[in-house]
């Protein structure tokens, strides 16, 4: 098995007064309910532009569901008004405007449960990983 | 504006043949600008336990708690040592994933809000000491034969799921969480509100305008994998 990290910092010493920042976890990605590694990876990076619409960043397919996946994705534009909209099928989960990351479970509860993203503002590079068990391969078109 | 610095780092040294290991910083700032976030719901920590299932579920942000398409971030960790033991993540009624013990997640909420119901409440005709009006829980018994002073009063209580102001004998009811709450459609009859009218005098308190609400499609909803105890660590950063 392999031993993937994954380590979040969060800090501020002025948003609370008197109360300093500084929120630390760590978790090593795991197979869902077992202490066996995550040992599948996908990565890459591109770019979206305001006319390339809803695209799929990741479909979810049967062998999939219920795992313990889990998804980075970082919008690298680094003009502020640029946003990539994340949704999960037909919900909206959040913006994730230049220089913003995410790193969230993406269990995959059924096979529509795609991550779809949308470049908003203008065209945003972007970069993604996806930590992952199985999957079923779809045969091409 | 607050300074809040968030990285994430992602490291391996054998899940590929060559070591995996970036690390990416961002500080949180409103949508669209430089400004920085500068509120919090805090660092909680929040137990599950219970043992029906139907009732485990928490939501533990609702939209109504930030800004609609702001560039707010929600912080979860579930603190359980038992590698079975997950949280399952909704965003409304979709599934985002599962926290299994230790994880963590990180991201962007849009919580998109619904709208609030609202209605307005018109005291009228002749109101007696003792009279009174009762909804969502709330008594109000009048302590004056003026009219004004009893919508007065009715205006000063702390309603549960609802807030209020006022203008001369009108009271404007607000919920306080953006939902179908089912109290008014348009301009109906409230649902539930009880009127003591002790000398017959005509006093009434009719609807005369209202809106009904909708419900919100972001809240964050958590649900744990067993209704044995877990705790949730979580943090909301918002506009």
């Amino acid at each position: 098995m392999a031993t993937t990290t994954a380590s979040v910092s969060i800090s501020s010493s002025d948003l609370q007064v008197g109360n300093q920042l500084a929120l630390n976890a760590s978790t090593t990605c795991m197979k869902a309910g077992l202490t066996t590694g995550l040992e599948k990876i996908e990565m890459g990076k591109n770019t979206l532009t305001v006319a390339d619409g809803s695209t799929s960043l990741k479909l979810a397919t049967t062998a999939g569901v219920d795992g313990a996946s889990k998804v980075y994705l970082c919008n690298n534009a680094t003009d502020e008004t640029f946003y990539i909209r994340l949704d999960l099928h037909d919900t909206i989960v959040g913006r994730l405007y230049a220089g913003d990351w995410l790193f969230i479970p993406w269990s995959q509860n059924d096979t529509t449960n795609e991550l779809v993203i949308q470049a908003i503002g203008g065209s945003c590079p972007y970069e993604y990983a996806i930590f992952k068990e199985d999957e079923t391969v779809v045969a091409g078109a | 504006m607050a300074t809040i610095n968030a990285t994430l780092t992602l490291s391996s040294g054998d899940l590929l043949t060559s070591n995996l290991a970036f690390s990416v910083g961002s500080t949180l700032s409103k949508a669209g600008n430089s400004t920085g976030l500068e509120q919090t719901s805090g660092l909680s920590r929040t137990n599950f336990l219970s043992t029906d299932p139907a009732s485990r579920s928490k939501i533990i942000y609702r939209a109504d708690d930030a800004a609609t398409n702001g560039a707010n971030k929600v912080y979860l960790k579930n603190l359980s040592t038992t590698a079975a033991e997950f949280f399952t993540v909704y965003i409304d009624q979709e599934e985002m994933g599962r926290l299994y013990a230790g994880d963590f997640a990180f991201f962007p909420w849009s919580a998109t809000q619904g709208t609030l119901e609202t209605f307005v409440v018109t005291a009228t005709g002749t109101v007696a000491v003792g009279d009174s009006w009762t909804f969502d829980g709330i008594t109000t018994t009048s302590t004056s034969t003026a009219i004004n002073t009893f919508a007065g009063q009715v205006d000063n209580e702390h309603y549960p799921n609802w807030t209020t102001s006022i203008s001369t004998a009108a009271v404007t009811f607000t919920a306080r969480h953006a939902s179908v709450n089912g109290v008014v459609t348009g301009t109906t009859a409230i649902t539930g509100d009880t009127l003591v009218d002790l000398a017959d005098s005509n006093f009434t308190m009719p609807i005369t305008s209202g809106a009904a609400g909708t419900r919100s499609e972001a809240d964050i909803v958590v649900l744990p994998s067993v209704a044995t105890t877990m705790d949730l660590e979580h943090m909301l950063f918002k506009q």
